[in-house]
């Protein structure tokens, strides 16, 4: 082949590589519009907006350069243990008590449908519907039903108990209708994913260890369980991350009015943004709730090597 | 002799005439400046936002208002007066699509002034000679001297009452004037208990807002319930103190007040409590809308009505009188074609319209209001307002204006005070600080907010 010959099949080549390469950025460039508009320049202009003092309403002409001085006021807060303070704590509680337990009871739900169950479809679209359904619907309904003549207090005072608790004005209770609920809607996702994952473990290893006498718990703990984890992992880091983000069931059934002991950082940001106008202060406790769930996911990745096996 | 004392009569005459003179030459005219010379040449449409429904009396307002500008189309918008329906407010106040406002609360009032998002009214005051003072009773309410809204729209305050449940318990006739403790008392004569102590009807119960107790210093001393002489806040006051223990007590203790921390938690009004005889009486600003409404809110008895307590016996009572609670003024987003109209709709509203306000139970603050005929306005006629109301008391607590009302001079930081006051009250309530603490830590607070505005 001669020189030239190369050179015009390349030219060619390299026109089509272009024309293919441009047919890509044509199929793409609405998915990354709305991600620079939508995620990308918010993100960025979050950050900017944590150094400053602004208030939206009075428009881009009153913003301030305030450096610091928000991340300090946090630290204040943190330290004097007020709202931020409380928040946190609080944020913590609701994650450590609805990750576990909602992971546990979607996998055992799923071990349990994996097998055989009778109306298995039912059942899980049973399981499923909540994730799917609005949580604002949800909210509106649990908080109907914990309210101090609802259903659950009702059942309470037929069952023999005198004085049930009036669960929205216990400092002590107040959490327990939230918890409640994020558990019941998480369980539908995770129950999906698991019995997906249920279904990769191979049947020959739970052959191999009838044969070697493994009862179902053994067989349960020492094959589903290591096998499943990657997945177990996965959800712990979307679950953990869903349950530092809690807002809509908290500020439904609080009605814009969390109390001290049951409020969570993303309706403390919401409040100081869009009821005090604080949006600069808001940007920097956004940030430092970023910071957290980085950190958190960081060590969750770290520690995987323990306990995840691929 | 005689002529002496013809004299002398004549004289007595002619100075007994001279008050009446010079009291027609004093009295400023407060509706030259609310009409438009030629009505009928304003046109254009006004977009009003208020938290009342047409079926609240708006619908009637603005019929009313069309017979003098028949070519000014209003078009309302009810909007509702919680924390996100006043971000919905603003954000639409924002974006334009809003002409005239009606702000509830000074709260959100004050917010709205301090963000630039009404426009300011000193030009039309100036041009029009408007007086305040005689036409709303105040000049207070401006941002750095400057006004935005009219203050046109009253709250009175009283205690509404079950009136069997009050004959039941042998009270007698219903109070012109009492004191709290003695409001505790009657409310405690009608709690009921059943067999195990557990309160089943609270005789009493304070209205579903968080500084309802507050207000004692508006009672007492006629303004600003939150500031003391200093500028700064009176939380640690015992004024405040004790009506904030009292409240606590009878809600937590003594259980014969519905209890705040109960409202809040399971978002509950003043009014479903009333209406569905949970509590035989109530202090509420607003109770007659709920009255007149008794599709959702049937009440089979008669229901009564007492003043605002007092702290001591003889004391002026400022709270007995209608006070301003609402702002109205033009969006600074307005649309500059209607802005004509705008106007006269927002001087029309402030002055005659704003009588329709106690259709929804709200009342006109607004010096020149007829007030003939308001219980007809509210309930058809004197006649079906008996079948409801005791109509004797609704005339002499609720639509009392010879009663005065308070006012606000000081409202630095107001909006952040507010909030704060909120939050605080309930953390007494729910037990989670004394109620010491909880005034220590919000008198800080709210001091530092005072500082950081100044």
């Amino acid at each position: 082949m001669s020189n030239s010959t190369i050179k015009e099949s390349r030219k060619h080549f390299s026109r089509m590589q272009r024309q293919e390469n441009l047919v890509g950025y044509a199929f793409i460039t609405p998915a990354l519009i709305a991600f620079l508009v939508f995620l990308a320049f918010p993100f960025f202009a979050s950050i900017a907006l944590s150094f400053t003092k602004w208030n939206f309403l009075s428009g881009w002409s009153k913003l301030q350069w305030v450096g610091l001085d928000n991340f300090a006021k946090i630290l204040q807060q943190f330290a004097k243990k007020r709202r931020f303070y409380d928040a946190l704590i609080n944020t913590f509680v609701y994650a450590v008590t609805t990750v576990p337990t909602s992971i546990a009871i979607a996998l055992v739900l799923a071990y349990m449908l994996n097998n055989k169950v009778y109306c298995k479809k039912a059942l899980r679209m049973a399981f499923f519907i909540p994730y799917i359904s609005s949580a604002v619907a949800l909210s509106a309904v649990f908080k109907f039903m914990f309210r101090d003549d609802g259903v659950i207090n009702s059942t309470l005072i037929s069952l023999g108990i005198a004085n049930p608790p009036d669960w929205f004005v216990n400092q002590s209770l107040n959490k327990i209708p939230i918890i409640l609920l994020v558990i019941w809607t998480a369980i539908g996702y995770e129950l999906v994913i698991y019995m997906s994952a249920l279904q990769n473990v191979p049947a020959s290893l739970y052959e191999a260890a009838d044969i070697d006498g493994a009862g179902s718990a053994q067989k349960f703990w020492y094959v589903t369980l290591p096998l499943v984890s990657p997945t177990t992992f996965y959800l712990v880091i979307v679950r953990l991350i869903a349950s530092f983000k809690i807002f809509s069931s908290i500020n439904i059934m609080t009605l814009g009015s969390a109390a001290k002991t049951n409020t969570s950082l993303v309706v403390e940001i919401y409040a100081e943004a869009f009821g005090s106008y604080n949006f600069g202060f808001a940007a920097a406790e956004s940030m430092v709730l970023f910071v957290i769930i980085l950190l958190i996911t960081l060590i969750n990745f770290a520690g995987q090597k323990k306990w995840v096996h691929y | 002799m005689k002529k002496t004392i013809a004299f002398l009569m004549a004289l007595l005459l002619m100075i007994s005439a001279l008050p009446l003179a010079m009291a027609d030459e004093a009295a400023p005219d407060i509706t030259s400046w609310i009409l438009a010379e030629d009505p009928a040449s304003i046109s254009g449409t006004v977009r009003f936002w208020i938290p009342f429904k047409g079926s609240q009396g708006m619908d009637d307002m603005i019929a009313e208002f069309n017979q003098t500008y028949p070519n000014v189309k209003v078009e309302l918008t009810t909007y509702n007066n919680n924390s996100d329906g006043n971000v919905a407010v603003n954000t639409a106040l924002m974006s334009g699509e809003i002409d005239v406002l009606a702000s509830f609360g000074l709260a959100n009032a004050y917010k709205r002034w301090e963000n630039g998002l009404y426009m300011p009214l000193d030009s039309y005051i100036e041009k029009y000679g408007i007086d305040l003072v005689a036409n709303w009773g105040t000049d207070v309410y401006k941002y750095e001297d400057t006004y935005y809204t009219f203050p046109c729209g009253g709250l009175s305050y009283y205690v509404s009452i079950n009136m069997t449940d009050w004959n039941e318990a042998g009270l007698g006739e219903l109070p012109t004037e009492w004191t709290w403790d003695e409001y505790l008392a009657a409310s405690e004569a009608m709690t009921k208990r059943d067999e195990n102590g557990n309160t089943v009807l609270y005789g009493g119960s304070n209205y579903h807002s968080q500084n309802y107790y507050n207000y004692v210093w508006y009672q007492v001393y006629g303004h600003d319930m939150y500031y003391g002489e200093d500028g700064y806040t009176n939380f640690t006051d015992p004024l405040i103190l004790n009506s904030l223990k009292r409240n606590i007590k009878a809600d937590n203790e003594d259980k014969i007040w519905f209890p705040l921390a109960t409202y809040r938690g399971d978002n509950l009004q003043t009014q479903d409590v009333f209406t569905s005889h949970t509590a035989a009486s109530a202090i509420s600003p607003n109770m007659v809308r709920f009255l007149r409404d008794q599709e959702n809110y049937n009440t089979p008895w008669i229901t009564g009505f007492a003043p605002w307590p007092v702290e001591e016996k003889g004391q002026t009572n400022y709270m007995a009188g209608v006070s301003n609670f609402s702002h109205a003024g033009i969006a600074s987003n307005a649309n500059p074609d209607n802005l004509e109209a705008a106007w006269y709709w927002l001087a029309w509203y402030s002055t005659y319209g704003s009588r329709y306000l106690i259709v929804a139970g709200h009342q006109s603050s607004w010096k020149g209001t007829d007030l003939s005929g308001l219980v007809d306005l509210v309930f058809g006629s004197e006649e079906e307002a008996a079948k409801l109301i005791d109509v004797e008391s609704f005339k002499r607590v609720v639509v009392n204006y010879d009663n005065p009302p308070y006012y606000d001079s000081i409202l630095t930081a107001y909006a952040k005070v507010n909030s704060l006051v909120a939050e605080y009250t309930l953390y007494a309530h729910q037990g989670v600080m004394s109620a010491e603490e909880a005034m220590q830590q919000l008198k800080e607070l709210a001091d530092e907010a005072i500082d950081d505005a100044l």
